[in-house]
């Protein structure tokens, strides 16, 4: 499903990202897991086509991710989410639903049908500017899920949330996972990352310390906790 | 095409929504309002009485030329840093998150920011046209085409000042592409002056040449004499073997390609 072949990207002399390769496999939840400035956020970027790698490449689906076809069934949400102040809730929704291709009454059905599912009924006509941040969190959760993605890109997506949030968020992405839809979780929940995913990448200075699947990692009797540490601090990057 | 329709209505919706942009035309019409009063009073000039018709008829060219270059300040406030708002706001992410390429995003919002900084003119060029009628009972032919005209110096000037607000400050932009502006108003003016029939017949042997800036220099200024032409019918002034639309025109191409290529590299 996604594919990162040599991706490297740097900032003058910093290296972000270095000489990354990794392939996502369809009906995947892969982790994304290293401590601040590792790169992931970058990843997640490329993966977008927010950022282009100094080199390498990256597929999503086969395609280019330089190519907009590529991001056609892939749903977003991003580390401390930002919607337009001066949208409702609704709005914004409809303009993700129409900009992911679906006709006006379709992207209005849909709207309403995320705002009712994420929890926002009563509260979908109040501009954003009076939203917590775990009411955008919920808007931005939803604007990922509007199109029906067939890979969904979450980046931090539980930060700002309360625990019953937390809850009903791990409860959807279970429902997608079993809908075979591939799911990247870029986050520092580690027990959360235990509960949920197949798959994961720890992350250190740019480069991929380890890659396989989560009951590989932290076999042995550690957590994923103690093991991320152990890695992190040994500094195998 | 479909992503570059909805990119610009949504940029025409977020423009119009703020109340300042409604304060600010609101203003821009209660001026050209005071207009009213150049058509009643009684004007000589060495002791000959002039026609209010004529009157009214200079008020209505020298407002269209006050509104044309006023306009270019309007679509700069407008424009000005309008990718880093984007940026900052979200706006940009949700866009390019979708199935939504950069040139479709760019032209989109340069396409909805050129409507709205054009219907604004349109808007104070149609009051005019409104008051003169009630005024003088005529019609100003052209008039209302002028301003069509005078669309493509404000689609110049939001190219401009979106390109240059993404590589310099918002003042520095302002102050470059307002600069660009005036150096082609001052240009032009000051070349019309010196072929007037006036300033040849006292200055028979006046310098002809012409500096090669000039000629190319973007030609906002020529562009609004040439729409003065479509209102009185009169002949054009041109500077430069190349018409002022067609200079004009290229212009826009070289502004939009270098947008387009800064907005490529651009990080998000």
């Amino acid at each position: 499903m996604v594919t990162l072949n040599s991706v490297t990207k740097k900032y003058g002399p910093l290296i972000a990202v270095d000489n990354v390769s990794y392939t996502i496999a369809k009906g995947e939840y892969f982790a994304l897991l290293g401590p601040n400035g590792a790169g992931k956020t970058t990843t997640v970027k490329m993966l977008l086509d927010f950022v282009r790698p100094t080199s390498g490449s990256i597929t999503i689906g086969g395609v280019p991710c330089t190519c907009p076809v590529a991001r056609m069934n892939v749903g977003y949400c991003a580390e401390n989410h930002r919607i337009p102040k001066h949208l409702t809730g609704l709005q914004y929704l409809r303009r993700v639903a129409a900009l992911a291709g679906l006709s006006k009454k379709h992207a209005s059905l849909k709207a309403d049908a995320i705002i009712e599912r994420m929890g926002m009924a009563g509260k979908e006509k109040m501009e954003a500017r009076t939203y917590s941040k775990g009411m955008v969190q919920r808007i931005a959760l939803g604007s990922a899920l509007i199109a029906d993605p067939k890979l969904l890109i979450l980046d931090e997506p539980v930060s700002g949330l309360d625990p019953i949030g937390i809850r009903e968020v791990r409860q959807i992405l279970e429902k997608l996972r079993e809908s075979g839809v591939t799911i990247i979780l870029n986050s520092h929940f580690l027990s959360e990352v235990e509960k949920t995913c197949d798959t994961a990448a720890i992350m250190n200075k740019g480069r991929i310390l380890v890659k396989d699947k989560l009951s590989a990692i932290v076999s042995g009797g550690e957590s994923l906790e103690d093991v991320f540490v152990r890695l992190v601090k040994d500094g195998h990057a | 095409m479909r992503n570059f329709l909805k990119i610009t209505a949504f940029t025409i919706v977020d423009l119009v929504h703020h109340k300042s942009f409604y304060v600010m035309l609101t203003i821009s019409i209660f001026f050209v309002l005071l207009l009213k009063g150049c058509y009643k009073g009684d004007y000589m000039v060495n002791g000959q009485r002039i026609s209010p018709n004529m009157v009214a008829w200079n008020a209505s060219i020298v407002a269209f030329h006050i509104v044309a270059a006023g306009t270019l300040l309007i679509a700069t406030l407008l424009s000005l840093g309008i990718f880093r708002r984007d940026k900052d706001d979200g706006s940009m992410t949700y866009i390019l998150s979708k199935p939504v390429s950069r040139l479709e995003y760019a032209f989109g919002k340069i396409a909805g920011l050129w409507v709205v900084s054009f219907l604004f003119m349109f808007v104070l060029h149609l009051t005019i046209t409104i008051i003169t009628y009630f005024n003088t009972g005529g019609v100003m032919p052209g008039y209302l085409a002028a301003s069509l005209v005078c669309s493509l110096n404000v689609l110049f000037m939001v190219l401009l000042v979106s390109l240059l607000s993404l590589v310099l400050h918002d003042f520095a932009a302002a102050f470059l592409s307002v600069g660009v502006v005036a150096i082609s108003f001052i240009s032009d003016i000051v070349d019309k002056v010196a072929h007037s029939d006036l300033l040849k017949t006292a200055m028979a042997s006046s310098n002809e040449h012409l500096s090669f800036w000039r000629i190319l220099w973007p030609k906002v200024c020529s562009l609004q004499f040439f729409a003065e032409s479509l209102i009185d019918q009169s002949k054009p002034h041109q500077i430069g073997p190349m018409h002022p639309s067609i200079n004009l025109l290229v212009f826009v191409g070289i502004v939009a390609i270098m947008l387009v290529w800064r907005f490529e590299k651009e990080e998000i």
